[in-house]
């Protein structure tokens, strides 16, 4: 089927995929287009008019007249799921209605852009290229569309034409932030610090605040070798900004180049935090666009993982309204409620979930802990061993069968399960402390002391394996594994900790093994004020008791607290 | 742009009309007995119009296919490998190839069906490299699998290759979706499996594995990086925003620890992980690379790791190793951010005596060119160095430092495929729709890289799914060729054509006692105007591959080699003065000057 010989729309929907024909490549100029430099002059000069205010631009150095342009040929969209298909062929159709109806050039650029917008979005890059090629030659003072072109050969890494329509989409709107934002990072992916570091500076210009542009600034004066100035404006975006990692990182480059390792480290030592983003309106639209159930799912997701649950609850319930049969958001939109303190809510969505798909194994997960939430024990066993049933990597629902089953006061079992969680994965501390833990539990002291110190030389700056293993070797019932000069020797590492109820209660073990009851007494009063002060009242309680026996200089025989033996 | 100013070559050894391979080994050759080197002056490979490799591998018998043994469920490990070997097995003086095969993942039938006329399982091929008194060359290879006793079962991944036993004979390792494979050779010809004996059988999906001797007792020690604790059993689909199916991402499994095991030198290994300190920190490791990054003498292990931080073990001298990567800058990309590494290679590309790091990433990331400032810390200057913006529409695996043209500045090749499905290309008849086009970048003097791929030759316009690389000289001619392995598809062999239009240094480094390849040791080569350059011999390095031991010196334009200076990977420093330009040369320990 020859798509080309019908006009400037032609659907291979049902067909045959058809080849596009790329327009021609036009290569990014070596320099900053004089364009961009004389908008963000201008702009400098005038106080940052708006764009609407703004003089009209000069058209594109190659701007190409849509009449020169190649169709659009609509790709195999067989693949997609519904209602993406659907989505497409909507805005498909409403192209071929513009176009039917000899529609204005703004409102067939409007059409040919929000179809690049669903193409995109679906990963059919060269139908999208060559839709928003048509919008922006039907509307050539419109930013958005080289805007959201530029952000498509930013995604398949052609970076000469993300340059391109960048400057482009500075040109027309040199007060959208995010453009100014982009087109600086591209610069500094080229190595070409010089160029970018007015684009950061402008956008600074046109929000004082920003932290992105700050951050901008920063590497670009990093990368140029200016390790003062990189300092400055990367202290000031993480003053201004969130806390974010990648400021950090930089911060530690800079002050590691600078002859300050100290401080290097100190800024290595702050992990997470995403990267400031500025405000993209038009980069959320789209990311809003897609209405298949993944798509409401990586929203929902990134929302909780952000802790907006509210959002993230909203989200799922207009996924499930357009596909309500999916499992995977349904048990999504369980979680999003439990995690705002709905549990009615979750349990009834995650069993919705389960009635969808019985073999989904994070619902099974979720409604094994609100049991174990409700100390319904045999259930969360039952539920859990489902979930490790149906996915027997899954790490999380194992632990949570080996909780219940000690809760329900199997902790054979218990311990089975967290052999296998040490198989699954023998390189997370957590599962070995769990162990270590349930061995002390059956009164395995020996086992359990060996296995932490077998745990602590993989990991020896784990403070909770060092913190359990002091608590064995100081206040074992078992003579054979206590061991008062070792207790004291690891203890002195937990002492970096900032003071807490539980390392003080293990630091009083650790003296009263000693037989330093005046110190240990004294550890175990500032720990039951500690616990009080949180509202933990029976962890005080239970802190006071020991705390009688080294007033009487015996030692604690409880590992774990709680009564003596 | 920054051009090298070289003459012209008054004669082409290899004319550009000499457009088959077969006319070209047969015709193409040099005039005397020596191995071929430059006659006066050379071209730049750029404008001499000379295709820089050529693809020989049907022409020469490697005739393999790789199998994926995908069933449609979009399994994981069918995307991953294969990786590559090239080593020589018979001591015949030549490189032989080893090519890593796959076979059905789970049930159902595959969507790709096996060659059917080429046994399943690993392959083995000899090099029958023949030369002839004019020094023209008859390249062949033979398969010889079956009489080598190479039976590795399940799914493989990757081949690492050393001498384990310091018998004079080379050993491979073999990494899999699964249990992994020590193979002994015999020294007749013969490979045994010793998996067992070994104590080498790690059942987690391997994928990179590195010989070196980070003890300093003489024998090759083994690092095995463990990518993720994934199983077939555990798979779940993944799909992108649109809800199509799609390859999952490393972050839907848990990476699996690596694996340090120390040669006890009685034929069994010892899991030394815990001990030397290495069991704490891992991710998904996809590359892993050794040499002395800080100087010391000591040879430290750096893993690439799939989205995930990277580690650099610091030798520590005792036994023990520490991971400096985060502070000394080689953990993370310039924006702080955890990259999809897959392969890695250390050379001195800027020539000032230190290992620096290149590591082939996912497209959009970029790949990353780490630059050694000579005490172990690094900086991110792929943007700078003109690495970055080219690399970013590519997701690149197998990767080396080499010098394509022996101009002296290693340059870089890294072999591309996706990791995410084309959905502009996918189809029936395109199911595995990963096809990226292979890069190649040329290195400036030091101060910058471009990308040339489309000078590179013909087979550089291939697109396919490309994987692991394993870099040699396979026809003993004086530069480097590239073994490639494809995903789903034909082996290539890249057969340099460039390389030796200019002077060469060929060095072997054998330690007597081992009687093996000293893989580690750093070459110092000082020429007459005083500059050094400074390679080193390994094995290890790109992706899931095993390289020449050899170091191939390119020496650009002039053959003056005044000294060349050993490091010995036991911290002996040797001198020879009288190294011949243009052919291999044997140095064994011992024999040099102290």
């Amino acid at each position: 089927m020859d798509g080309r010989a019908r006009g400037p729309l032609h659907d291979a929907d049902t067909g045959d995929r058809i080849a596009m024909t790329r327009p021609p490549l036009r290569r990014s100029p070596a320099a900053a287009s004089p364009l961009v430099a004389a908008a963000i002059a201008g702009l400098l000069a005038s106080g940052c008019a708006p764009a609407d205010e703004a003089a009209p631009p000069a058209p594109a150095a190659g701007a190409v007249d849509a009449a020169d342009l190649p169709p659009l040929v609509m790709p195999d969209l067989s693949g997609l799921p519904e209602p993406v298909r659907t989505q497409v062929r909507e805005r498909r159709d409403a192209l071929q209605r513009a176009e039917d109806t000899g529609a204005s050039a703004g409102a067939r650029a409007n059409a040919y852009g929000e179809l690049g917008l669903i193409l995109m979005a679906t990963r059919f890059y060269d139908a999208a290229e060559t839709a928003f090629d048509h919008a922006q030659a039907l509307a050539p003072r419109q930013m958005r569309w080289p805007y959201y072109l530029g952000q498509l050969y930013r995604t398949t890494g052609d970076q000469p034409r993300a340059v391109e329509r960048f400057e482009r989409a500075v040109e027309l709107d040199p007060t959208y932030v995010a453009a100014l934002v982009r087109l600086g990072e591209l610069y500094l992916d080229e190595g070409r610090a010089e160029e970018a570091e007015p684009l950061f500076e402008q956008a600074l210009a046109v929000d004082p605040a920003s932290a992105p542009a700050l951050s901008g600034i920063g590497r670009a004066a990093l990368s140029r070798g200016e390790t003062a100035r990189a300092i400055e404006h990367l202290e000031r975006a993480l003053a201004i900004g969130p806390p974010a990692w990648d400021i950090h990182y930089n911060l530690a480059t800079a002050y590691r180049e600078a002859g300050n390792p100290e401080r290097a480290d100190e800024h290595l030592s702050q992990r997470g935090g995403d990267p400031p983003e500025p405000p993209d309106p038009l980069m959320r639209a789209y990311e809003r666009l897609l209405r298949s159930p993944r798509a409401y799912e990586t929203r929902g997701v990134a929302a909780m993982q952000d802790g907006r649950t509210a959002e993230a609850v909203e989200i799922f319930r207009e996924g499930l309204a357009q596909t309500p049969d999916d499992a995977s958001l349904r048990q999504q939109l369980g979680a999003a409620l439990f995690a705002r303190g709905d549990a009615d809510g979750a349990a009834e969505q995650l069993e919705g979930a389960l009635r969808l798909d019985p073999t989904l194994a994070r619902a099974h997960a979720g409604l094994g802990t609100l049991a174990s939430m409700g100390g319904r024990w045999v259930e969360a066993i039952e539920r859990f061993a489902a979930a490790v049933e149906h996915d027997p990597d899954y790490l999380e629902a194992r632990l949570g069968l080996v909780d219940a089953y000690r809760a329900a006061g199997r902790p054979e079992d218990a311990l089975t399960e967290l052999d296998r969680a040490i198989e699954l994965a023998p390189g997370y501390a957590d599962v070995w402390l769990a162990r270590g833990l349930q061995l002390v539990q059956l009164g395995r002291y020996r086992e359990a002391r060996d296995s932490l110190d077998e745990a602590r030389t993989v990991h020896p700056r784990h403070s909770g394996l060092a913190d359990l293993l002091v608590r064995v070797l100081a206040a074992s019932p078992d003579p054979a594994a206590r061991d008062g000069r070792r207790a004291l020797e690891i203890v002195e590492l937990l002492l970096e900790a900032p003071p807490n109820p539980t390392l003080d209660e293990t630091v009083a073990m650790a003296l009263a093994e000693a037989g330093r009851y005046a110190e240990a007494a004294e550890r175990q009063r500032r720990a039951i004020a500690a616990a009080e002060q949180a509202g933990y009242s029976e962890m005080a309680r239970a802190l006071a008791g020991t705390l009688a026996r080294y007033e009487q200089g015996r030692p604690s025989r409880a590992p774990l607290g709680g009564p003596q033996p | 742009m920054i051009r090298r100013p070289i003459p012209m070559h008054p004669t082409i050894r290899r004319s550009a009309a000499c457009s088959l391979l077969a006319a070209c080994l047969a015709a193409c050759g040099p005039e005397t007995g020596v191995p071929p080197g430059p006659q006066g002056e050379s071209a730049p490979p750029a404008e001499s119009g000379v295709e820089w490799f050529v693809d020989g591998a049907a022409q020469v018998g490697l005739d393999f296919v790789h199998f994926n043994g995908m069933t449609g469920r979009l399994y994981q490990p069918e995307m991953m490998g294969p990786g590559a070997g090239l080593f020589d097995y018979d001591n015949d003086g030549d490189l032989d190839v080893y090519l890593v095969q796959g076979e059905l993942l789970g049930a159902g039938a595959p969507v790709l069906a096996p060659r059917a006329d080429q046994p399943p399982g690993d392959r083995l091929y000899r090099n029958d490299l023949e030369i002839a008194e004019d020094g023209a060359r008859s390249l062949r290879f033979t398969d010889v699998t079956d009489e080598a006793g190479i039976a590795a079962p399940g799914y493989g991944m990757g081949v690492a290759a050393g001498d384990i036993d310091s018998d004079g004979w080379i050993d491979l390792y073999l990494t899999r979706f699964g249990r992994n494979v020590m193979l002994r050779n015999r020294g007749d010809g013969t490979f045994e499996d010793v998996t067992e004996r070994s104590g080498t059988g790690d059942p987690a999906w391997g994928v990179p594995a590195s010989f070196f001797d980070y003890d300093r007792d003489g024998r090759l020690d083994l690092f095995v990086g463990n990518y993720l604790g994934y199983t077939l059993a555990s798979h779940t689909p993944c799909y992108d925003r649109a809800g199509v199916p799609d390859y999952c991402p490393p972050e839907t499994s848990r990476p699996h620890p690596d694996i340090l095991y120390r040669n006890r030198g009685d034929g069994t290994f010892e899991d030394v992980t815990t001990t030397a300190g290495l069991a704490g920190q891992f991710g998904p490791a996809l590359g892993a690379a050794t040499a002395d990054f800080d100087g010391d003498g000591w040879i430290d292990l750096f893993v690439a790791n799939d989205q995930r931080e990277n580690q650099l073990w610091m030798n520590q001298g005792d036994g023990t190793f520490v991971d400096r990567a985060l502070a000394a800058g080689a953990a993370l990309g310039a924006g702080g951010n955890a990259k999809a590494d897959m392969g890695v290679d250390a050379g001195d590309f800027d020539n000032d005596g230190d290992e620096d790091l290149f590591i082939t990433e996912l497209s959009g990331q970029g790949s990353t060119l780490y630059v050694n400032d000579g005490a172990g810390l690094f900086r991110d200057r792929s943007a700078a160095l003109g690495i970055r913006a080219p690399s970013l529409p590519y997701t690149g695996f197998g990767t080396a430092w080499i010098d394509i043209d022996n101009d002296g500045w290693l340059d870089i090749v890294a072999v591309n495929g996706a990791v995410v499905l084309n959905f502009e290309t996918f189809g029936p008849d395109n199911p595995f729709a990963l096809d990226q086009r292979n890069q190649v970048f040329r290195n400036l003097g030091g101060a910058r890289f471009e990308a040339e791929t489309d000078r590179a030759g013909a087979v550089f316009e291939l697109s396919e799914v490309s994987r692991g690389a394993a870099f040699g000289d396979v026809d003993n001619d004086g530069d480097t060729d590239i073994l490639m392995a494809n995903a789903a598809g034909p082996v290539r062999l890249l057969l340099n054509q460039v390389g030796n239009r200019r002077h060469w240094l060929g060095l072997r480094l054998l330690d007597p006692e081992t009687r093996r390849d000293a893989v580690g040791a750093r070459v110092a080569v000082v020429r007459p105007d005083g500059t050094t350059l400074w390679r080193r011999a390994r094995a290890d390095g790109s992706f899931a591959s095993a390289n020449d031991p050899r170091v191939l010196v390119g020496l650009g334009d002039s053959a003056g080699v005044s000294r060349v200076r050993v490091f010995w990977p036991g911290g002996e420093v040797e001198e020879w003065t009288d190294v011949p330009a243009d052919r291999y040369t044997t140095l064994t320990r011992g024999t040099g000057s102290p």
